[in-house]
């Protein structure tokens, strides 16, 4: 009873010294270190709530609804989803989307670890940095000048390239009119741009490769292709893991260089999921139905990155 | 179709009406309506917004404008959401965006396009009433022709005062005619007249390439291909497509066969004529006054301009813009006043000067800067005569996006034109309900 009362102050009440507990307890080590803690991701934790669950959830909300700018708003269920069923357009865009994401994945890496191995070779250091940086070079551009130039470079009439396939008996190709060439010069213009961030992941990674474990395949008689297959592969499969899952996400998003390039003509033909969404949304203004669309391509990506975490297990060394 | 260049006849009505007024008022100073407004006081203290447009090089010409504008408010501050054009569709949604997120500018600078879709949304505050009562109001439109004011009206009032203008002439280079021994045509020549000469004009290959002809990739650019022949994408009151008009369906395939038979014009995809006719790789092309500056800038001054060909009718396309004033302007008379200020005589002259777009008033584009090149410069505002506006229904955004991806399919040669045209027109048709 004593130390009762004597925690409690003047007027009886017992606040200041539970005050001063607080105070001890905020300022033991432990407490401190994970208040510093919070305190250093509240802005990331902000960041996420804000331009990320926020806008997902509005989102999904906007999807159940004929949500116009300015407009009445009605719930109108799962219509928007229903309709998607019978939009023609629709499947011709996911299908570009995944040809555009095969086309990445494979071509993408597959070049940007050609040229890391390249790279990782015995070079001088000076050529060795001249060469990572021009690779580099092209992803730090900014992609509106990248699509421009090279919207100059694909012209079909007075194009460079078809001036210099001339040159040599071939073309003119109708790079950005004809279908097929509109995806062909989305696709080139987006494994030139973005190939040099893979190459620099797998660059990294070839550098952790023990030169001891390589040097003994040779001296067992191994080829350079059969140590690349076997013994290099599997030890950077993480990175190469972290590549094609970084290229399928960016890959599904694609959009400002078909903008440029394109604007996803002639026809459908080069039209991505996410330029639809653009469409349907800016300049359709359907709101609702451009977010339910984007809600299906948001649930394709997490699909898609959950296959390839579960795929993870079976190829990826993780030793 | 010519019937309704001018605009509705509900439109005129309002406009004569309120020139009427403004006639009455202009004979009889001391009226009811003339007493009704009152500018507010010079030491008012406010901030007014304006939502604006343009190319760069605009905006110190606007800032020009507000500079002058504090001289006579000097406690009111200007703030110009300026934004480089783009597209019409992207233009508006930015206006949406600011008008939905609650803070709507009391200033509204938009063109023809925005019109409809902006009266519907509630977007801009009738102006007849200051027309009307402010004894300035007249001087504002008397030096406007119909069409533009009408352009920016409806049934219901005068929304936006001009304050710029556009119509697509035939733009020719002179000295591939004067080499080629080619007379300038008459101003009433013909597709055929026009085709015989881009015929001529092609020469070349790889980069020696020249080209008779360079398509415009934008609705506004092909548009007179249409209206020349006497037909347009959409019908007469801009209510549902029209792109199964045999017309329409002549006037795409002609435009094909620029590229794929007559080989006299660059492929559609890719190609920007702005860039080609200054460089002499095209011997014509279509544009509006808005390209005389940059060629002058580019030191590019071998053209001249022609009504543009005709099949049908002469006619061409117009677009005008305005400026109005969002009903929930907290400053709707200052705004009004502001609205004076930009399209003043002085402000209109100025504009002129700098060898931009058309200005709305027809003083000004007689000034002896707008008249001095090209030789023939006094074609692009007399083309107002003729002109039909650009059709701007509510979902024009929408309509241009899905007609210029199926033209762009018809150009590219992957579709028929009257297949590719049908399939436009049943993908439009859902979009007018």
């Amino acid at each position: 009873m004593a130390n009762a009362a004597d925690a409690r102050s003047p007027n009886g009440s017992s606040w200041p010294s539970r005050g001063a507990r607080l105070l001890a307890w905020l300022r033991s080590d432990r407490v401190y270190e994970a208040l510093n803690g919070y305190l250093f991701i509240t802005p990331v934790v902000l960041g996420f709530l804000v331009f990320f669950l926020g806008p997902t959830i509005a989102a999904i909300g906007l999807s159940f609804t004929d949500y116009e700018p300015l407009s009445e708003v009605s719930f109108i269920g799962v219509d928007n989803y229903v309709r998607m069923l019978s939009d023609v357009r629709l499947h011709t865009v996911y299908v570009n989307s995944f040809v555009y994401m095969v086309a990445a994945v494979v071509l993408m890496n597959g070049i940007a670890l050609g040229l890391a191995y390249f790279l990782n070779k015995r070079l001088p250091r000076v050529l060795r940095y001249v060469l990572r940086s021009a690779y580099f070079f092209p992803s730090m551009v900014a992609l509106v000048y990248v699509a421009i130039i090279w919207q100059f470079l694909l012209t079909k009439d007075g194009g460079v390239v078809n001036y210099y396939l001339s040159l040599v008996g071939l073309g003119p190709i109708d790079w950005l009119g004809s279908g097929i060439g509109a995806v062909t010069s989305v696709i080139i213009v987006d494994v030139w741009r973005n190939t040099g961030l893979a190459l620099i992941i797998f660059l990294a990674a070839l550098q952790d490769v023990p030169d001891e474990v390589t040097e003994a395949a040779r001296i067992d008689g191994a080829s350079e292709w059969r140590t690349f297959r076997t013994i290099v592969i599997p030890l950077i499969s993480p990175a190469i893991f972290l590549n094609a899952t970084l290229t399928i996400i960016g890959s599904l998003q694609i959009f400002e260089s078909i903008l440029i390039l394109t604007r996803g003509g002639p026809g459908d033909s080069s039209r991505s999921v996410v330029f639809y969404v653009y469409e349907k949304g800016f300049q359709s203004f359907e709101m609702g139905y451009a977010s339910a669309i984007s809600i299906t391509l948001f649930g394709v990506i997490i699909v898609l990155t959950l296959l390839m975490f579960r795929a993870r297990r079976r190829w990826v060394h993780e030793g | 179709m010519r019937k309704r260049l001018s605009g509705s006849a509900a439109a005129r009505i309002s406009a004569l009406a309120v020139a009427g007024s403004l006639a009455v008022s202009a004979l009889a100073p001391v009226t009811v309506a003339a007493q009704d407004y009152e500018p507010p006081p010079s030491d008012i203290e406010a901030t007014l917004e304006i939502q604006n447009w343009g190319n760069p090089e605009d905006i110190d010409w606007f800032k020009g404008i507000a500079d002058g504008f504090r001289e006579k408010y000097p406690n009111v501050t200007i703030e110009d959401n300026f934004v480089p054009i783009t597209t019409w569709a992207d233009y508006i949604n930015t206006l949406v965006a600011q008008v939905a997120s609650g803070n709507a500018p009391d200033v509204i600078n938009i063109a023809i396009e925005g019109v409809k879709f902006g009266v519907e949304k509630d977007m801009f505050l009738p102006l007849d009433d200051y027309l009307s009562s402010d004894p300035a109001g007249a001087e504002l439109l008397a030096d406007v022709d119909q069409p533009l004011i009408d352009a920016l009206a409806d049934e219901n009032g005068i929304y936006l005062i001009p304050w710029q203008w556009n119509s697509m002439l035939m733009h020719y280079n002179t000295k591939m005619f004067e080499e080629a021994g080619i007379p300038r045509p008459s101003d009433d020549w013909t597709w055929d007249d026009f085709l015989a000469i881009a015929q001529q004009l092609t020469t070349g290959e790889g980069e020696d390439k020249v080209w008779g002809y360079c398509i415009q990739t934008f609705l506004f650019g092909i548009t007179p291909w249409f209206f020349s022949n006497g037909t347009s994408h959409l019908n007469e009151d801009w209510t549902a497509p029209n792109l199964t008009d045999p017309k329409m369906i002549e006037s795409v395939s002609f435009i094909r066969s620029l590229i794929d038979e007559h080989g006299v014009s660059p492929a559609f995809a890719g190609t920007d004529a702005y860039q080609l006719f200054p460089a002499s790789k095209c011997a014509m092309t279509g544009a509006g006054h808005w390209t005389v500056g940059p060629n002058a800038a580019a030191g590019f001054e071998d053209y001249d301009v022609l009504p543009w060909p005709q099949k049908e009718q002469k006619a061409t396309v117009f677009g005008s813009a305005g400026f109005g004033i969002h009903p929930s302007s907290q400053n709707q008379d200052l705004a009004w006043e502001y609205v004076k200020e930009l399209t003043s005589q002085e402000a209109s002259d100025s504009f002129a000067r700098r060898g931009a777009s058309n200005p709305a008033r027809r003083s000004s584009a007689q000034l002896d800067e707008w008249l001095a090149f090209p030789e023939s410069a006094e074609l692009f505002f007399d083309s107002i005569e003729y002109a039909i506006p650009i059709p701007s229904p509510r979902n024009q955004p929408e309509v241009e996006t899905i007609f210029m991806r199926h033209i762009g399919d018809i150009l590219a040669g992957n579709v028929e034109p009257e297949a590719g045209l049908l399939a436009a027109q049943q993908e439009l048709e859902p979009t007018f309900e």
